[in-house]
């Protein structure tokens, strides 16, 4: 069974419609910037990729974690993680 | 070379949450009454809450207008209360010397939803109201209803659609197209709008609070202003009111990001600039700013930004007056000028409705209370999506000298 | 008199074409059991649009305006700078409404919950206009028009008027449509779409089996304006652009006063009738539209014998803005002085060709003239 960052990376790429293999993808690449790109819009992509398929929601109340938590793809799978474990 | 015309407005007509005409959106903005209020046009489950700019009473009933979209029947009711505020007649200019230019953006998505939900949920076709979904057809419309055979155009950049559509007005009076010219904005409520804003999280829940402190975003709204243009020349020779002479415009684009504007303002300083210049005017003559305010995080920085650069340390008067009717996009360019200008007849300054604190971090001071002023030339701008900015300049009747 | 009003040089010229033949894709079930045809961009087209080191997604129709721009762009001797000087105008009916309709689609299968942003922001009409400043750097006056068969024509007449208002040094002028699922459902629902994937023939002896109507298409073209004489070398010189709609919901067209809608443009740019070396129609292979281009043609050829007449809709298929392509072989013709092979000749012996009149009308009445010279 494909990991959760190997999932996210699926999530990302198909939701944002990259260029890319999920494979070609690092787990630490910076997602803004430099590594893939990605803007605030994207973001909001993302947070709704990870409602959908994870059911974790991010809200606006945690707008000042958004830098830490879209780094990078093992920092949303940390943020996933930790909410899921939340959850459980 | 022949001065350049000089371009008068004649005739105003609008509908928005705030009324269904000039007066009575005036008596709302004078008595602080905002036209926010919940949805009802359709149903949301996420969206449901979120007050919005939603027009009171069937438009359908009330354009006159047989079949169409919302957005239509919004239109032609504004385009017929301007006609008739203009004193337009069928004898006012010749058929091909009359235009129309709006700004849209919605036309008849409402259609288009239900189409394909029709389709999804019930694996039902029904084709009824497809013809019905273009942006374009509420200027057909309008063309129409009152003979305007001459230039004709739609133009759609999202929010600064209403201004750009005024300039391009300008142009064809200037260029010698048209002599007479119906030009402004409108758009309607749907799902794709809300949910689009709202996806973006940059929609209020508690209704659009333009650069305060608390602000958390926008109100969506809806509604038409339709302006009636022509040269100040055409306008005395035919015995019309002018209201207003609409002296300068700019236009630029941040080509910063597809969404966010560029955050100094600086695209939106440069069109200032531009319209201050078109109007041979120095910053200092400005009296009054109806900003586009939309109470966003972004927009209001990059406006009082703006607005500082370009007029330093004494800005002139500033207001957003979107609690009083929403963003009402494509629109929101020409019902803001039509403000404006109503601003600059009743000479009395429009208030920030729903500002309580200004955010520390935007050195603007708006004006948050209704109030008299000696107003002589007043200013509207308007922000869109792909960092459109799009700016419109008036001066009051009887501060100029001899027409041209 | 207005010619001067809208005279402009057209610099560069640079387009994205579908075909060259029609293809078929299965229409949506719930719709339809059957093939429907159209005019699409083939997948080397689509792939040499999509820039390599660009991950991330771009709508059909912001690729191929940017794919239009850029050939444009790199057949100009002095390129458009970055910066206020150059304006965007974009002729556009439907924008990225592919994008629209995802977004929409979402909204209805997954719930709102599910909304995804960026294909709302990126269906707002002005997202290839706004594109087109993104990637080229361009920052002057950047105006989108979606009035359907007006839209390149409201684009053209807007970018050529900025520069003779010296509002900026060059306009860059573009005509798209991408051709969605959604618009070839509007058309089919609405009677407009044949099923045969035969390629049109407008105003051909051959036409396509009865009931076929046209067929839609795709495409995008773009033009580096500058104002008369600014520019060195420019490939043609627009004369005069006029646009017009019509005046009753759903109008009887008549040759005559079609005739007459002309005559006016041709008086507007000064132009004679015996100087245009060439007719340029849209005719798009519908029986009750090619009626109405034949006879106008007719009735032009009836004043100046000879007279050579053109189609081109078999090549682009039938779409608002098809005028683009339209123009830029029109560009094509005057800069060579003959016609481009690909372009149909349907009346008469072109000879060298100085001036080229492009006429459009639509069902719904919206029509133009369009004349360019050497």
């Amino acid at each position: 069974m494909a990991t959760l960052e190997q999932q996210i990376k699926e999530g990302l790429v198909e939701t944002l419609g990259l260029k890319i293999a999920p494979e070609a993808i690092g787990d630490g690449t910076p997602l803004f910037g430099d590594g893939l790109g990605l803007d605030s819009v994207d973001l909001l992509e993302i947070a709704a990729m990870l409602s959908t398929r994870f059911d974790v929601e991010i809200t606006a109340r945690d707008s000042d974690r958004y830098k830490e938590i879209f780094a990078s793809i093992h920092t949303l799978a940390d943020f996933v993680r930790e909410r899921q474990a939340a959850s459980a | 070379m022949s001065a350049r015309p000089r371009v008068v407005v004649t005739g105003m007509g609008i509908v928005s949450a705030a009324g269904w005409s000039l007066d009575e959106t005036w008596d709302a903005i004078a008595q602080g009454h905002s036209g926010l209020r919940a949805l009802s046009l359709f149903e949301s489950q996420r969206c449901g809450k979120l007050p919005v700019g939603e027009v009171t009473g069937d438009p359908a009933a009330r354009s006159g207008l047989s079949g169409g979209s919302r957005s239509d029947h919004l239109a032609v009711w504004a385009a017929r209360q301007a006609w008739g505020d203009a004193g337009l007649g069928a004898a006012s200019f010749a058929p091909d010397r009359g235009a129309v230019v709006l700004g849209a953006l919605t036309g008849g998505m409402l259609f288009t939803e239900e189409f394909l939900a029709r389709l999804h949920r019930e694996n039902r076709v029904d084709a009824s109201h497809l013809a019905d979904r273009a942006c374009c057809n509420s200027t057909d419309r309008i063309a129409e209803i009152f003979g305007l055979a001459g230039f004709r155009t739609t133009v759609s950049n999202a929010c600064a659609s209403g201004g750009a559509a005024l300039g391009l007005a300008c142009d064809l009076i200037e260029a010698g197209e048209a002599d007479v010219v119906l030009a402004g904005g409108v758009d309607s409520l749907n799902r794709i709008v809300l949910n689009g804003f709202n996806s973006l999280m940059l929609v209020s829940p508690d209704g659009c609070r333009p650069f305060d402190a608390e602000r958390k975003g926008m109100s969506v709204g809806e509604g038409a202003g339709i302006l009636v243009l022509e040269s100040e020349r055409h306008a005395l020779s035919r015995g019309a009111h002018v209201r207003a002479w609409l002296a300068g415009r700019g236009n630029t684009c941040d080509a910063h990001h597809v969404s966010a504007p560029q955050p100094e303002g600086r695209g939106l300083c440069e069109a200032m600039q531009i319209a201050l210049a078109d109007a041979g005017l120095a910053p200092a003559a400005v009296d009054y700013i109806n900003a586009h305010g939309t109470g966003t995080a972004d927009n209001d920085p990059v406006e009082a930004k703006a607005i500082r650069a370009l007029f330093g340390g004494t800005p002139p008067a500033v207001s957003s007056t979107k609690r009083f009717f929403g963003h009402t996009l494509a629109a929101a360019g020409a019902i803001e000028a039509i403000v404006t200008v109503l601003a600059l007849e009743r000479q009395a300054i429009p208030p920030n409705l729903g500002l309580r604190t200004v955010d520390p971090k935007i050195a603007l001071a708006p004006v948050m209370e209704y109030r008299q002023a000696k107003l002589e030339v007043v200013m509207s701008t308007s922000l869109g999506f792909g960092g459109n900015n799009s700016v419109v300049l008036f001066r009051r009747p009887g501060s100029w000298g001899e027409a041209t | 008199m207005k010619p001067a009003a809208h005279a402009a040089d057209i610099v560069a010229a640079g387009a994205v074409w579908p075909g060259p033949l029609p293809v078929t894709r299965p229409a949506p079930a719930a719709v339809a059991q059957e093939l429907w045809s159209a005019y699409r961009l083939d997948a080397a087209t689509v792939q040499s649009l999509s820039p390599p080191e660009r991950i991330k997604r771009m709508g059909r129709g912001q690729e191929m305006a940017i794919g239009a721009v850029k050939r444009a762009i790199d057949n100009c001797a002095e390129p458009p700078a970055r910066g206020g000087q150059t304006a965007v105008s974009v002729g556009t009916a439907w924008a990225e409404e592919g994008d629209e309709i995802v977004f929409l689609e979402n909204l209805i299968k997954l719930g709102e919950k599910a909304a995804k942003p960026a294909y709302f922001v990126n269906s707002v009409k002005n997202a290839l206009a706004s594109q087109l400043a993104l990637t080229f750097g361009f920052q002057g006056e950047n105006q989108t028009f979606a009035h359907d068969a007006l839209s390149f024509e409201s684009a053209l007449w807007q970018g050529a008027h900025l520069l003779r208002a010296s509002r900026a040094r060059h306009a860059v002028v573009c005509g798209v449509e991408a051709l969605v699922e959604f618009q070839e459902i509007h058309g089919h629902l609405l009677g407009r779409y044949g099923t045969d994937k035969t390629p049109l023939a407008p105003l051909s002896a051959e036409k396509r089996a009865a009931g076929q109507g046209t067929l839609p298409g795709e495409g995008a073209a773009a033009f580096v304006l500058a104002a008369p004489g600014t520019m060195t070398a420019p490939l043609a010189r627009l004369v005069s652009v006029r646009a017009r709609g019509p005046l009753q919901r759903s109008p009887v067209l008549a040759a005559s006063s079609e005739l007459a809608f002309i005559e006016q443009a041709l008086r507007d740019a000064s132009t004679r009738l015996d100087e245009i070396g060439l007719v340029l129609l849209g005719a798009n292979g519908a029986p009750d539209l090619d009626a109405i281009y034949a006879e106008v043609a007719h009735g032009l050829a009836a004043q100046t014998p000879g007279l050579a007449v053109g189609v081109y809709r078999h090549l682009t298929g039938d779409f608002a803005t098809a005028s683009a392509l339209g123009f830029e072989l029109a560009v094509r013709t005057v800069a060579a002085q003959a016609v481009p092979r690909e372009v149909r000749v349907v009346a008469g012996t072109p000879d060298s060709i100085h001036h080229v009149l492009l006429y459009h009308v639509t069902n719904a009445g919206h029509h133009s003239a369009i004349i360019v010279s050497v």
